[in-house]
């Protein structure tokens, strides 16, 4: 183990001893336990260890107000919080994290760089680029920086990582690819605007009044520096890479990865062609696919695209995302209507009387922007208003639905969903109504549902009844089967991507 | 963690842990500990081991479903007269 992860490791450990100091047995030593398997499986598979020790001690020095929060939380559920108790907390997470940031800059300062990235520190933060000479016989020997110098480099080199195009920041490290012999980057002070960046004979490439971007589409042959390759129909990305995932990195269930949302930015790790086609056609429910390649639910792919927009968000990067795979997969689609089986949702009983666990709700659906904190009201015993969300339920392969102020298209829509057919309302109930049901899970477990998913489609039956005869007993509802109408998408062709 | 140590960054240690504390504590998730015998056998810590539980599968893909419909609000806006 190298001194850095060492040190990294021994940071992460003492801290968590302090923080869980005097606690009562159980939770303090479960939480050390829980980091103690965490680290040893983030330190098992490190090859580059000053890399690893950076991203531990990011992760530390990241948790550190969650931790000191969790602490307080388990002080005020064992009744001993005092003032004292959070302003020691307060000033030894505020010392820490100075320590740590100063540490993970001296680290960062390093760590191994392209030939670009290694320029003299005042030239490194600058976005102007003068000249690039790359005289192919000469062999030039860098000193690496020390002292202060060596920190000056890597607050520069974290600074120009924030400023520069995100793209920079995701590729891949190649430290073992080729480089430049000579680089030399300067300031423009020449007063010249016109960009230019020109490959010369004689292995040179010469540039002037070139931003850091430009470096970027040009090093990475990206379509936006060739305006003549790109297709004129469709919003497209600024830079985007189409990769096949890493089988390791699969999840358990065979889901595509979670990732947070983030403006400008769309990443989707882990996924089939198929749940690609849903999520950039959609609102589409899988059953609504028609044909497609035999590998769109076995061959993964992780997409990371920036947006030109670094506002733009998910509705406005989905039509991109259209572009993309007609471009990398050569998708062709198209929309029908199909007459396909479906359901009508209607009211059981000839007069029209609802069942027991149904009544009309007094909720106030009109700002459909104004979104609950549904962990809050979950966590607190309370239904979600204006939604349909689940309820603790102590009958195992059981599931319990709540609604409070849901309308019959709300429940019909969900019902599509689990069911796996088109569920139009045709109860003609107006209004919303607060529900409340419980059935055997085992007929639809949503998950499994999802395009790619290992889940088996028919887990082991409770004893709750059926979601159709749940539906009918406690809410006075009933699904009828019918043929109806159905809008389709009809993948005509496809084809695996070339890689990045 | 192992899987996906390939990735740039994890999420903190503190909030990693706490927000598992809470997804439990609503009953979204149960956990356990592994046996200890396989730990011993490889020689390593014991594992944590977490289970989304039937209300938490519901919670995730009702939370999927609320994100698609708020796009669809935003879209409808959005869109021209």
């Amino acid at each position: 183990m190298s001194p850095a992860l060492r040190i990294a490791v021994g940071l992460v450990r003492t801290w968590t001893r302090i923080y869980t100091w005097r606690m009562p047995s159980g939770s303090g030593e479960r939480r050390r336990a829980e980091i103690e398997s965490d680290l040893w499986e983030f330190q098992r598979d490190a090859h580059d260890h000053a890399s690893v020790a950076l991203r531990i001690v990011l992760r530390f020095v990241a948790g550190l107000p969650d931790d000191v929060s969790w602490r307080i939380e388990q002080e005020v559920a064992a009744g001993s919080f005092t003032q004292e108790s959070v302003v020691f907390s307060a000033r030894l997470a505020g010392a820490v994290f100075f320590v740590g940031t100063l540490w993970v800059i001296d680290v960062d300062a390093t760590r191994p760089r392209s030939a670009l990235s290694l320029s003299d520190p005042a030239t490194v933060a600058s976005h102007e680029v003068e000249e690039l000479f790359i005289p192919r016989e000469e062999a030039v020997s860098r000193t690496a920086p020390t002292g202060l110098r060596r920190l000056h480099a890597g607050i520069a080199a974290t600074v120009r990582a924030s400023m520069l195009s995100p793209l920079s920041v995701q590729s891949p490290e190649t430290p073992s690819g080729p480089s430049f012999e000579v680089a030399s980057i300067k300031l423009n002070t020449s007063g010249e605007t016109r960009a230019r960046l020109e490959p010369q004979p004689g292995g040179r490439l010469t540039g002037t009044s070139v931003t850091a971007a430009m470096l970027n589409r040009f090093a990475y042959d990206l379509p936006s520096f060739h305006p003549a390759a790109q297709s004129a129909a469709g919003p497209r990305f600024e830079v985007a890479s189409v990769k096949p995932s890493n089988p390791d990195a699969a999840d358990p269930l065979g889901l595509p990865t979670p990732v947070p949302p983030t403006r400008g930015r769309l990443t989707i790790l882990n996924a089939p062609l198929r749940f690609l086609v849903l999520r950039a056609y959609g609102p589409l429910f899988n059953f609504q696919i028609i044909g497609g390649p035999d590998w769109q639910m076995s061959r993964r792919f992780d997409i990371q695209a920036k947006a030109e927009d670094p506002a733009a968000d998910m509705g406005a990067m989905l039509p991109m995302l259209k572009t993309l795979l007609e471009d990398r997969f050569q998708l062709k689609v198209h929309t029908e209507t199909r007459e396909m089986p479906i359901y009508a949702l209607v009211v059981a009983r000839d007069d029209g009387r609802l069942g027991a666990n149904i009544r009309p709700s007094n909720a106030d659906c009109s700002n459909p922007a104004q979104v609950p904190d549904t962990a809050a009201l979950l966590q607190a015993g309370r239904g979600v208003p204006c939604a349909i969300m689940p309820a603790p339920t102590r009958v195992a392969g059981s599931m319990t639905l709540r609604a409070n102020g849901a309308s019959m298209a709300s429940l019909a829509r969900f019902l599509t969903g689990t069911t796996g057919r088109i569920v139009h309302d045709w109860t003609g109930l107006s209004g919303l109504y607060d529900w409340e049901m419980t059935y055997d899970r085992g007929v639809t477990p949503p998950p499994a549902l999802q395009p790619g998913s290992n889940l088996p489609l028919s887990p082991p039956p409770s004893e709750s009844p059926a979601l159709t005869t749940a539906l009918q007993e406690q809410l006075g509802l009933k699904l009828e089967s019918t043929r109806g109408p159905v809008e389709v998408l009809v993948i005509d062709s496809a084809a695996l991507p070339e890689p990045d | 963690l192992g899987d996906v140590s390939g990735h740039r960054l994890l999420t903190a240690y503190g909030t990693l842990y706490r927000a598992l504390g809470r997804l439990e504590a609503m009953g979204l998730l149960t956990s356990r500990w592994e046996d200890p015998n396989i730990p011993a056998r490889e020689n390593r810590p014991r594992r944590r081991l977490y289970t989304l539980t039937a209300a938490g599968e519901t919670a995730a893909e009702e939370r999927r479903a609320l994100t698609d419909r708020t796009t669809r609000r935003a879209r409808r806006r959005l869109a021209p007269a």
